[in-house]
């Protein structure tokens, strides 16, 4: 499914992944890492938002190009919306770009319970509700690939809950694969695991 | 009270030389780039000889003001920036040397320019001028150190943005490219309000010149210029908008016509003041081809400002060197009546090349 090859981000001449070769197949992976060893600088790469050094392939395809960009979703961990306009706005205009089939994005805002707020403007949402929203929009279109970075993080219990169904449903009905980032410990019974990346020493390696 | 004042530095002042930087450039390179060192004797020795313009200097400087003023306040509202507001427990006085110190690390750009109207007004002896000039600048520290002392009384979750509430009725989905509007409105007021503002004004003064001028329609071309490189910050503030509120965007599977196509409908909106003026108050001397002709051009002069940060392999102070080394060529050309329609095309073709070439190479620095 991906492919990395001579992979090299660094930020003001320091490196922070260097991946000589790596191959990733179809499934749910779960991405290990301290704070600060590039598990969400890999993402944003793979998502095609930051450029980087060497070559991502995702099912023959870069990760700058269009046709990629409907194949892979990415949900930032802290995510950040222009405070002045609501939800609907922004999760409507993804939507459409991602050619969200009919129905979706109002099956997931009343999921995620984004429905009881998405109306109001971004700047009046808590961290929880903001991280719900950017939870929805990983999930808008039909992506072969969706990476949730810290999925688990400032939403309640009831929510995570819902996050492991949905991420469940989604394997179990379209095979989409999932790349999640966690600190906490995944909970087995809800959610097999293929596979644990290991992101330490400026490296990414399967455990 | 060296840590008070280097927390306050680092926090507030650095980062306020550091967004603002273009601006300042720009400023510096087209006062001291266009006048000369005896020009500017010339301009401060009319305004010493008249208290209107005096007057007049007095409230440019006021507008500076008021530009910081909002910027640290806007800091001191952001949860970034909650940690400022233990300033709170130190003495009033303490925290009235702080203020007095970012103002007039702030006021810098002003500052400098009165004191060296004020070493000619001693000069020439005009003893009333110079108290006039210093008591500007006081007053303009005087209500930054209240405005701050103000806001910091306040619980730090107070927004000091305003805001419209509109009824549920009247709410619309607001498309992606009304965003940045919405940003600069609600956001950047003073920015906004300044930049349109002076093209504005600039595009009349060309307006209000050209029948008894012999420069014919160049003028007009100079006036694109000049209202292109007064949108210079407002360019360069999309930047920051993007990158820290629209994050997504990069992930959209959008192709490049559609985003070049996007940017064009950001600034064909942005330029609608000047577009109605262009078309209602030169209807009767140029006609409406080379009026079309105008329009594109400042259109893709803007086009061009915004593409031309993308470009990554040079320093951003060479990067603006260029620019205003360019912007000058650009002026000699009208100058020599390249036709617009040439420039326009140029400017269109360079913008869509570095577009594809470094869009998906851009990333803001860390």
């Amino acid at each position: 499914m991906l492919t990395i090859n001579r992979f090299r981000k660094e930020y003001n001449s320091h490196v922070v992944l260097d991946i000589p070769m790596l191959r990733i197949a179809k499934g749910i992976h779960w991405l290990v890492g301290k704070n600060g060893s590039g598990k969400s600088t890999f993402f944003k790469a793979l998502a095609g938002i930051i450029p980087f050094q060497g070559e991502i392939l995702f099912e023959s395809f870069k990760p700058s190009q269009v046709a990629c960009k409907f194949l892979i979703n990415y949900s930032e961990a802290e995510p950040k919306y222009p405070d002045f306009v609501s939800a609907k706005d922004i999760l409507k205009f993804i939507a459409y770009t991602k050619k969200s089939p009919s129905g979706q994005l109002e099956q997931l805002v009343k999921h995620f319970g984004v429905d009881e707020y998405w109306e109001n403007n971004v700047g009046t949402y808590s961290s929880g509700m903001l991280k719900k929203v950017s939870l929805v929009s990983g999930f808008l279109g039909k992506p072969e690939l969706i990476i949730l970075d810290e999925p688990f993080i400032l939403v309640d219990a009831v929510s995570i809950d819902k996050l492991y169904e949905i991420i469940f449903q989604t394997h179990a009905q379209f095979g989409t694969s999932f790349f999640l980032s966690s600190h906490q410990d995944l909970l087995p019974e809800k959610l097999q695991i293929d596979s644990v990346l290991i992101v330490d020493n400026k490296s990414i390696v399967a455990k | 009270m060296n840590a008070l004042i280097s927390i306050f530095q680092k926090a507030i002042v650095w980062d306020y030389y550091r967004r603002n930087v273009l601006f300042l450039l720009v400023i510096v390179l087209f006062s001291f780039g266009f006048l000369s060192g005896q020009e500017h004797k010339t301009i401060v020795t009319q305004a010493l000889a008249a208290y209107k313009l005096l007057i007049y200097i007095g409230l440019l400087w006021l507008l500076y003001g008021f530009k910081f003023y909002l910027f640290v306040l806007r800091s001191l509202g952001d949860s970034k920036f909650q940690f400022l507001h233990h300033i709170r427990l130190v003495s009033f006085w303490k925290r009235m040397i702080v203020w007095f110190y970012v103002c007039f690390a702030l006021n810098q750009l002003t500052f400098l320019y009165a004191l060296f109207m004020v070493f000619m007004g001693l000069s020439l002896g005009k003893i009333s001028e110079v108290a006039f000039i210093l008591g500007c600048q006081v007053v303009i520290m005087i209500i930054g150190i209240t405005i701050f002392e103000f806001r910091i009384r306040k619980t730090a979750e107070t927004d000091s943005n305003f805001s419209l509430k509109l009824p549920v009725s009247f709410r619309f989905t607001l498309p992606l490219f009304l965003f940045y509007h919405k940003y600069l409105i609600f956001k950047e007021p003073v920015l906004f309000l300044l930049t349109k503002g002076f093209s504005i004004f600039s595009l009349l003064f060309f307006v209000w010149l050209f029948p008894t001028d012999e420069y014919d329609d160049r003028l007009f071309g100079i006036a694109a210029i000049i209202i292109a490189v007064s949108h210079l910050k407002i360019c360069s503030v999309w930047l920051d908008f993007q990158y820290n509120s629209l994050q997504f965007y990069q992930n959209l599977p959008l192709t490049n016509w559609i985003k070049i196509s996007i940017l064009f409908l950001i600034y064909l909106i942005l330029l609608i003041p000047e577009i109605y003026l262009i078309l209602i108050k030169t209807s009767n001397y140029i006609g409406i081809g080379f009026q079309i002709q105008w329009v594109f051009f400042v259109l893709s002069l803007l086009l061009f400002t915004h593409i031309y940060q993308f470009i990554i392999v040079i320093s951003e102070e060479i990067r603006m060197k260029w620019y205003f080394y360019g912007t000058i060529f650009l002026l000699i050309l009208v100058m020599y009546k390249t036709p617009v329609s040439l420039l326009v095309s140029f400017l269109l073709m360079i913008s869509i090349f570095l577009f594809f070439k470094f869009e998906n190479k851009f990333e803001l620095e860390k």
